[in-house]
């Protein structure tokens, strides 16, 4: 590590030191450099300084004559504070104790693997006459192995570079700092008048340009502190889960089906997080469908849960949800008692004369809300069920309770009319449940609203007693008509994370024509473009890779379409 | 993105000048360089780090880890351990940096707040205003850490009750102290939700305070 900066390192012994009160006299007047007296010069390359403290002139070569003791009258103003420098009308030397003391305090910011990495380091924060001076050897090697170039330019150095390998630590800077004169310039390079010297190309150190005079200083060795982070995504682990834990999930899960008398398709995904991943832990989310085989004309079930992630077994817990709620809701509402009286209670409306209630007057979309007790019912019964079920299997064994089955659960019920669509719903917790352009108007029905709360990670699970009471419910419960929709969406928080980052984007249009246009094709490849439903349903399921940082959760994908619709718009067009 | 922020807050009483004090900085840098190689802490995690003597003084406001490298951290040589300066600071650091969620934007986790100490406060007065104000601030956890013989759990207990002791000042100790807390941080950023989680289990050079 580097001695505290107020220090300096250089040994004061054996050079004179004048204490010059560099305000009160007038510089350069016992400036050996600017009398043109003769200042001894030696090889750079060989007076190193073996230890910190001293300078050490005793090793030379051949051809240059020995240094010897400057002069007494130089003025070599070795401060022991940076704040004289500031003060002191710059000469080659203090230029050279600058750019010694900026090295000193070089600090690199961070770089990251597969970035660009560019970092400025200004050696001469009191930019005196630059072009007294500046002879900087830099050993580039430890650098050059981590992608990165060092190169000097008007006083900075430059670190430029792309790493491709993490490091973390620190590097070692060997510096020679210099001031020559001009005869050593031109004796080693072979060039007049102080120009570039070449001579340490063969060594691999860059060279600053400049005019070179004066008296050889000593070579120095700083340590810098250099992280290169590597990229975020090479560090996550996939590990499959314990073979010999109670309910085993599959990482992954998809389907695809055809309903409504193909009026419509459905594609659901669901595919294990990285953080799961990592952990060797299970997929917390689950989905079902279930679609009525007795006719094209009958309520199809659909349902996306998501187990909460401190519950240990809060997998099973959303697929107790999911399974019992779309099978009962489908028995219930396909059976003839509760069938003839929804249908009666949704046609309803069309008989409705001029007198229509506030609550039937058309929405923002035209969609229109459906007043149905018998629907209300079923979903209550189907819910009470599942949440029923849940318990129960938490009670099974000892150790285990309910919090430990805790989910969100995001369902709905959805069939064709002659003249519309009837979607019945209900949602707790985080994720979305929407409507896409209903009614074919260039807008989002969001069916209801996500539960977060003032810190993230917070929400509210279908399986807490509280929620199953009838007012919660009916408050989450919604139904309406609609004329058409291009698509329904059931989406666990794994998906409205990352591309509806807060409560407001969720009915945002804007936010949704992105995801239609952009991100769907971007991140989903192939969905939109291929032909078969099979091949639909494998892209759904291999774009839920999509890499969003920070968001590392299950991802759970349902979309209701119909797959002549499944198409990117093109700006400003509205289908 | 959602952050989950680590507010750092270490004694730099003059009884910590010395081997204290640098086992805490090498503890800090292989806290860093744990938090590094794990994938949700390079993304999630930011680190703040607050000293206290005589003043409070934020060395580093809240930083990602990637864009992390440790300050200078000066240890006067004889000081006070205002411990009540250091709360109120805190606080005011909670107020600017920490973004609660609303309908437009999604908000941190809640934080967590590691307090190294080997001493007793010696503003009590101030401490005690102090824990009253900290009751407003929803912290994820608390974790206070009372090292070497000279240190008080009582006044800290009245903060947390997440209150180690360290038998010895040494690094050995400090640094089983600092992995033990990047095993916490880490496994705090996976698992995010609302129910307090159980912390790792403490080495045995670590006793909680019961």
């Amino acid at each position: 590590m580097n001695p505290s900066p107020q220090k300096n390192r250089f040994d004061t012994t054996s050079l004179n030191k004048n204490n010059i009160n560099p305000k009160k006299s007038p510089p350069y007047v016992n400036d050996p450099l600017k009398e043109g007296k003769n200042i001894p010069s030696c090889d750079p390359r060989k007076t190193v300084r073996s230890n910190p403290g001293s300078v050490d002139f005793s090793k030379q070569t051949q051809n240059v004559p020995p240094i010897s003791a400057p002069p007494k009258e130089s003025r070599t103003d070795i401060a022991e504070e940076a704040s004289l420098w500031l003060n002191v009308e710059s000469s080659p030397l203090d230029n050279c104790y600058q750019m010694l003391e900026s090295l000193r305090n070089l600090k690199l910011h961070n770089g990251k693997v597969g970035e660009p990495y560019s970092c400025d380091c200004n050696l001469f924060p009191n930019r005196h006459n630059l072009n007294k001076i500046v002879k900087l050897d830099i050993l580039k090697e430890p650098f050059r192995e981590y992608g990165i170039s060092v190169s000097y330019e008007d006083g900075y150095l430059k670190f430029r570079g792309d790493p491709h390998k993490p490091f973390s630590g620190s590097l070692k800077i060997s510096v020679e700092a210099g001031v020559l004169d001009a005869e050593t310039t031109a004796r080693f390079s072979g060039l007049q008048g102080g120009r570039k010297i070449e001579i340490y190309d063969k060594y691999d150190k860059i060279e600053v340009c400049g005019r070179f005079e004066g008296r050889f200083e000593a070579k120095d060795l700083f340590q810098i502190q250099f992280y290169i982070m590597p990229d975020p995504w090479t560090l996550w682990k996939e590990l499959p889960p314990p073979q010999d834990a109670p309910y085993q999930k599959e990482d992954t899960a998809s389907a695809c089906m055809t309903f409504a008398g193909e009026a419509k398709s459905v594609w659901a995904a669901s595919r294990r997080g990285r953080s799961h991943a990592q952990d060797a832990k299970f997929r917390d989310d689950h989905f079902a469908i279930k679609i009525s085989e007795q006719s094209e004309n009958a309520w199809n079930i659909f349902a996306v849960a998501d187990g909460a992630g401190s519950a240990r077994y809060s997998r099973e817990g959303s697929k107790i949800a999911c399974e019992t709620v779309t099978r009962e809701l489908s028995e219930l509402l396909n059976s003839p008692e509760y069938s003839v009286q929804i249908d009666k209670e949704v046609g309803c409306i069309t008989e409705q004369t001029a007198e229509q209630t506030a609550e039937q007057t058309p929405g923002e979309f035209g969609e229109m809300k459906i007043v149905s007790e018998t629907m209300t019912r079923a979903f209550y019964t189907a819910l009470y069920d599942a949440w029923t079920a849940i318990h129960k299997e938490a009670q099974k064994v000892n150790d285990r309770k309910i919090q430990d089955f805790h989910t969100t659960l995001l369902c709905a019920a959805v069939k064709k009319y002659p003249e519309f669509w009837a979607i019945a719903s209900y949602w707790i917790g985080d994720g979305g449940l929407a409507v896409y352009q209903p009614n074919n108007n260039n807008g989002v029905l969001v069916l209801g609203k996500p539960d977060g709360g003032d810190y993230a990670g917070q929400t509210k699970f279908f399986t807490v007693t509280e929620e199953i009471k009838a007012d919660p419910f009916r408050q989450r419960f919604c139904f309406y008509r609609l004329s058409d929709f291009r698509a329904l969406f059931l989406m666990t928080d794994g998906i409205t994370d990352p591309f509806f980052p807060a409560e407001s984007k969720l009915p945002d249009v804007t936010c949704w024509n992105k995801f239609w246009n952009e991100t769907l094709p971007k991140e989903f490849p192939g969905f939109f473009e291929s032909t078969t439903l099979e091949e639909k349903e494998s892209a759904l399921l291999q774009g839920l890779n999509f890499k969003v940082a920070g968001n590392h959760d299950d991802r759970t994908l349902m979309i209701l379409a119909n797959p002549q619709d499944l198409k990117a718009d093109k700006a400003g067009e509205v289908q | 993105m959602r952050r989950l922020p680590i507010y750092i807050l270490l004694d730099t009483s003059g009884s910590m000048q010395g081997e204290p004090i640098e086992a805490v900085k090498t503890g800090l840098l292989s806290l860093l360089s744990s938090l590094r190689k794990d994938p949700y802490a390079l993304e999630t995690v930011w680190v703040s780090i607050i000293t206290f003597d005589l003043e409070a003084v934020v060395r580093i406001p809240l930083t990602e880890v990637s864009e992390l490298t440790l300050p200078e951290i000066p240890v006067p040589e004889t000081s006070p351990t205002n411990l009540g300066s250091a709360i109120e600071l805190l606080c005011d650091q909670y107020r600017k940096e920490i973004v609660i969620s609303n309908a437009q934007h999604k908000g941190d986790w809640l934080p967590l707040a590691i307090i190294m100490t080997d001493g007793a406060p010696s503003d009590t007065q101030h401490y005690n205003r102090m824990l009253e104000q900290l009751k407003n601030y929803k912290f994820a956890r608390i974790i206070c850490c009372a090292a070497g013989p000279k240190a008080k759990v009582e006044p800290l207990k009245c903060m947390t009750k997440d209150v180690f002791t360290l038998d010895t000042m040494d690094s050995g100790t400090f640094s089983k102290f600092w992995v033990w807390v990047s095993t916490a941080v880490e496994r705090q950023s996976q698992l995010v939700d609302l129910q307090p989680n159980e912390l790792p289990p403490p080495p045995e050079e670590i006793k909680l305070v019961i």
